[in-house]
């Protein structure tokens, strides 16, 4: 009995070890990506479609078109998954600090359409 | 004579069937056993072996007298103990299934369970026609965990933030959240307001560049040299301080100098 307690007890650590190194993620290296006047800076480990979605919204920000969604969404609430994300708007201002970093929170739904953005800060820089 | 024996043999025949009795009895399980029966066929045993009852008193010294090692209990507080242990097992499994239910709901609706459990006590609450109030709280949001605290003073003396915080604010508002960013070469802090025409950057190890000092307009407040412009959008007020680099954010010019004037220091 003593040696079963024992055998579980050290499963149980094996799994807490993995799962601590699983989660030591560096979070400074960033992903980037450039359209041409705007940078979008998102953080490490975000899909791909996560950030195509962010892109969207970003664009159609006063866009208030019909979103689908589905009915398990309906019955349950929505499935969000959620990033921070940095934007660069080079030279919007004519004079320095030219270029408008602002900083959002987005959310999104994994089974519909479903998206918030939301603005946290926004901000001069000097970067042009 | 002979009825003499006999009268000794009926006692004799009594006694075997008072001892299998006691036997019987006790050998039973605690909960089937008649306690008063076997007390009956003792007495009555005690009486045909012409011994007098003992009182409670000769009974505890004569037990006394025993050489026990441990602790003598009584079956009534075993059979307690053991159905005490029963309950809390069966209370246990009950509140395990209950979490583990409130996980599985969790997982389903993508939500925490600590927000489903959140919700779940307003919902009663408001069955019964009370109100839930709102204490003003202040969520800590880093890459890895999520934290609330009760003012921003609590949050920057237990996460030992050396920045900074404003103690006023245009139209009353108040810091929500307070978020960590790290990017590739800094790490900036964001103290956000409900409306988003108020908020500031706090990034740690940066100076204001020759670039900013150039092109913007100066004024002294609070002893800081701030750095300001003013877009038809928002009011923006540059300064270091510390090492560290804020960006004031706020609607109208005279709105960003008095945020600045009440910035103060953690003690």
């Amino acid at each position: 009995m003593k040696k079963l307690f024992a055998l579980i007890i050290s499963v149980a650590l094996v799994f807490c070890i993995m799962s601590i190194s699983a989660s030591a993620d560096d979070a400074s290296e960033n992903i980037t990506v450039n359209d041409g006047q705007t940078v979008f800076i998102f953080e490490n480990g975000v899909s791909s479609e996560m950030q195509s979605r962010f892109i969207a919204d970003y664009y159609n920000l006063d866009d208030n078109g019909a979103e689908t969604y589905g009915l398990t969404c309906t019955l349950l609430g929505h499935k969000l998954e959620s990033t921070n994300t940095i934007t660069i708007t080079h030279k919007v201002r004519a004079t320095s600090p030219r270029c408008l970093k602002e900083y959002f929170t987005f959310e999104a739904c994994s089974r519909c359409d479903y998206t918030n953005t939301t603005l946290i800060h926004s901000e001069y820089i000097s970067c042009c | 004579m002979g009825s003499k024996r006999d009268f000794s043999a009926e006692r004799q025949s009594l006694r075997d069937k008072l001892m299998a009795i006691i036997l019987l009895e006790t050998s039973k399980d605690y909960k089937e056993m008649d306690s008063d029966l076997v007390t009956e066929c003792v007495d009555f045993l005690m009486e045909l072996e012409g011994k007098e009852k003992l009182t409670k008193s000769e009974i505890e010294q004569r037990v006394n007298a025993i050489p026990f090692k441990g602790k003598v209990t009584a079956i009534g507080s075993y059979a307690k103990k053991k159905i005490r242990a029963k309950r809390l097992a069966v209370i246990a499994a009950v509140l395990a299934a209950i979490i583990a239910l409130f996980g599985i709901i969790a997982v389903s609706s993508g939500k925490a369970s600590s927000e489903l459990h959140r919700k779940l006590g307003k919902t009663i609450i408001e069955m019964f026609g009370g109100e839930v109030a709102e204490y003003g709280n202040i969520t800590l949001i880093k890459p890895t965990e999520t934290k609330t605290y009760s003012s921003i003073e609590a949050l920057m003396r237990d996460e030992k933030l050396n920045f900074l915080y404003p103690t006023w604010l245009p139209e009353n508002e108040k810091i929500t959240s307070v978020s960590y960013w790290a990017e590739e070469q800094s790490e900036t802090y964001v103290l956000q307001c409900n409306n988003d025409n108020y908020s500031i950057s706090v990034t740690i190890n940066k100076v204001v560049t020759d670039d900013i000092k150039s092109n913007c307009l100066i004024k002294t407040i609070n002893g800081f040299t701030v750095y300001y412009i003013e877009q038809d959008v928002f009011a923006q007020g540059i300064f270091e301080y510390k090492n560290n680099y804020y960006i004031v954010k706020s609607d109208t010019e005279e709105n960003l100098f008095k945020t600045i004037e009440c910035l103060e220091e953690i003690n």
